[in-house]
């Protein structure tokens, strides 16, 4: 397995968050649409409030928009309707994505000092916490490794190391995990949900896996087949309690069960619509 | 060292071989059909002049090796310069690089006796059909290699408060990741560069202390000394080869770490 090989993250031995005085951020997505110059639709309406140090799991059908929606959270795409607001200035916002997106030609460490550098911090200064996040992500004995010699899922805690080395008050996640095989997915994301609670930042995060939601997040919302909206949000009752076991629980079971009725329902309920506009 | 050598011996057998048998071929061939000399000479002959005219053969070397490294160092110079301003905008490449496709259609041969005109039948138009000649393959795969920058990552630094164009994304991220394509162009206008510095010097036609390659080639058919033609071109072939390789290990050498993409534009 190409995991096996990453020292540390097994241990669960408790690593100091970069900044521990870290608060989230509260985000309000308020009646977002977004419809694309080519007049395509891919957002109408979308409403969810993420509170401070929540992590929200978005689930939905290929192609329902949630990119889209992750983008205009982040800033890269405005809405075309609506407003994100986060209750004052833009946060320092930590995004990543199903692929690693590292610099082939720099080495681990390096690729997790890029951000801080784009900032102007310090050498001394990126040095350390570039460290530091290698660390908290079990590669402390990879400082000096190149991508290529990485595998998939190293490759991802560099790209993880590299968004949380710029202590991040609001973590999007578009599908960071889908590319990986199941075993490697379900240690990073044991891995995640420790990490992401211990510093609780606000967090996003999309996924195509109902039991991947579930296992994360504090709410589940579930979207619409394209124009994206959110058709219902399930609540999970499993506070920090996040073991490995939780997986194979009824109760866990009996949540996933809820997000996949409100999946069905929808896309069967779209697909009668479109039956019923086409006759 | 010795594992080392028996796989460079064990990649180069191939090669060697089809080599010698070509030779082989050559001079069976130039045993039993007993063409006169000057029509085609035997691997033996040329081999023989190559020595005994040796002195040429090396100023002729000499000379090209430097109009076709001039040639493309400014090729290179103009042309990454030029694809960085390209790559500035769609527009300015919507703009500009249709125009350079074309020109790259006009035949070098066809606009050296022009060079030769406007700036004299000298060094700097052999210079200038080689640079002529080198110029768009580097232009196009450099710009070609800095459009291919993570689109992604891009992103993410934007959202860092960095423009698309700011010189740190140039700098860090555009720029480096252009390298594999740059050495691509570049190793293709290696051996083109010779071809154009030899070009220029058929056209150009100055002998003496300037006398390259391509001058001797002309040289040598119009007397007839067939076997000095063919000691000719092998240098000029001897030449290309030997720019290119070098330009290639040049690549591998910087892009040792982009093991991937790398190994993809092998030769
Ligand atoms: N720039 C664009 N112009 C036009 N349409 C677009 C553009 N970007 C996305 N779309 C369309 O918007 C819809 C939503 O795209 P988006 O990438 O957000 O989907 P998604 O839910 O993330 O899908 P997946 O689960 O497959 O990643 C798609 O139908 C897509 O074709
Ligand atoms: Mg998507």
């Amino acid at each position: 397995m190409g995991e096996a090989d990453a020292p540390g993250s097994e241990t669960g031995g408790h690593v100091a968050p970069l900044d521990t005085t870290q608060a989230g951020v509260t985000v309000a997505i308020d009646g977002v649409s977004r419809r694309f110059r080519s007049g395509f639709l891919a957002l109408t309406e979308v409403d969810l409030t993420i509170a401070a140090g929540e992590l929200v799991a978005v689930v939905g059908p290929s192609g329902c928009g949630k990119s889209t929606l992750l983008k205009i959270i982040a800033g890269l795409l405005t809405p075309t309707g609506g407003v994100v607001d986060f209750g004052g200035s833009r946060p320092e916002t930590g995004y990543v994505f199903q692929d690693a997106h590292l610099l082939p030609w720099r080495t681990a460490i390096r690729n997790v000092e890029l951000f801080l550098e784009v900032d102007g911090v310090r050498k001394a200064e990126r040095r350390d916490r570039a460290r530091r996040a290698l660390r908290l992500v079990g590669l402390a004995d990879f400082e000096t490794s190149y991508p290529a010699e990485l595998s998939g899922g190293m490759k991802m805690r560099v790209s993880l190391a590299r968004t949380f080395a710029t202590d991040p008050e609001l973590m999007l996640f578009d599908e960071p995990f889908a590319a990986l095989d199941e075993i490697t997915r379900n240690r990073l994301n044991n891995d995640l949900i420790r990490l992401q609670r211990d510093r609780g930042v606000t967090g996003v995060f999309v996924t195509h896996s109902i039991g991947e939601a579930v296992f994360l997040a504090d709410r589940v919302a579930v979207m619409s087949p394209a124009p994206g909206r959110i058709v219902g949000v399930v609540d999970v009752p499993f506070g920090d309690d996040r073991r490995a076991e939780l997986r194979t629980s009824p109760e866990f079971a009996a949540v996933a069960r809820d997000v996949s009725e409100i999946m069905a329902a929808h896309e069967v309920a779209e697909g009668h619509e479109i039956m019923a506009a086409q006759q | 060292m010795i594992a080392r050598l028996r796989t460079v011996v064990a990649t180069a057998a191939p090669q060697l071989i089809v080599l010698a048998v070509v030779v082989f071929v050559w001079w069976a061939a130039v045993r039993i059909l007993e063409p006169k000399p000057f029509i085609f000479p035997s691997p033996g002959r040329v081999l023989d002049t190559t020595i005994a005219d040796s002195d040429r053969l090396w100023t002729g070397f000499k000379n090209t090796l430097y109009a076709s490294v001039v040639g493309f160092v400014f090729a290179t110079a103009v042309g990454v310069g030029a694809a960085l301003f390209l790559s500035l905008s769609r527009v300015l490449e919507r703009a500009f690089f249709p125009w350079a496709v074309l020109l790259q259609t006009v035949p070098a041969v066809a606009v050296a006796p022009l060079y030769v005109l406007w700036f004299g039948p000298g060094r700097q138009s052999v210079m200038l059909v080689a640079f002529t000649i080198t110029l768009f393959p580097i232009l196009a795969n450099s710009l070609a290699g800095l459009r291919s920058a993570d689109a992604a990552l891009v992103d993410l630094i934007r959202l860092r408060g960095r423009r698309r164009n700011s010189w740190f994304t140039f700098s860090k991220i555009r720029i480096p990741s252009s390298l594999p394509y740059l050495f691509t162009g570049l190793r293709i206008s290696a051996g083109l560069a010779v071809i154009g510095a030899i070009v220029g010097e058929i056209v150009v036609g100055r002998g003496g202390t300037e006398a390259g390659l391509g001058y001797w080639v002309t040289f040598g058919s119009t007397q007839l000394k067939t076997d000095f033609v063919f000691a000719a071109i092998g240098v000029s072939s001897a030449l290309g080869i030997t720019f290119f390789l070098l330009v290639s290990a040049a690549g591998n050498r910087v892009l040792r770490h982009w093991h991937e993409s790398a190994r993809t534009s092998e030769v």
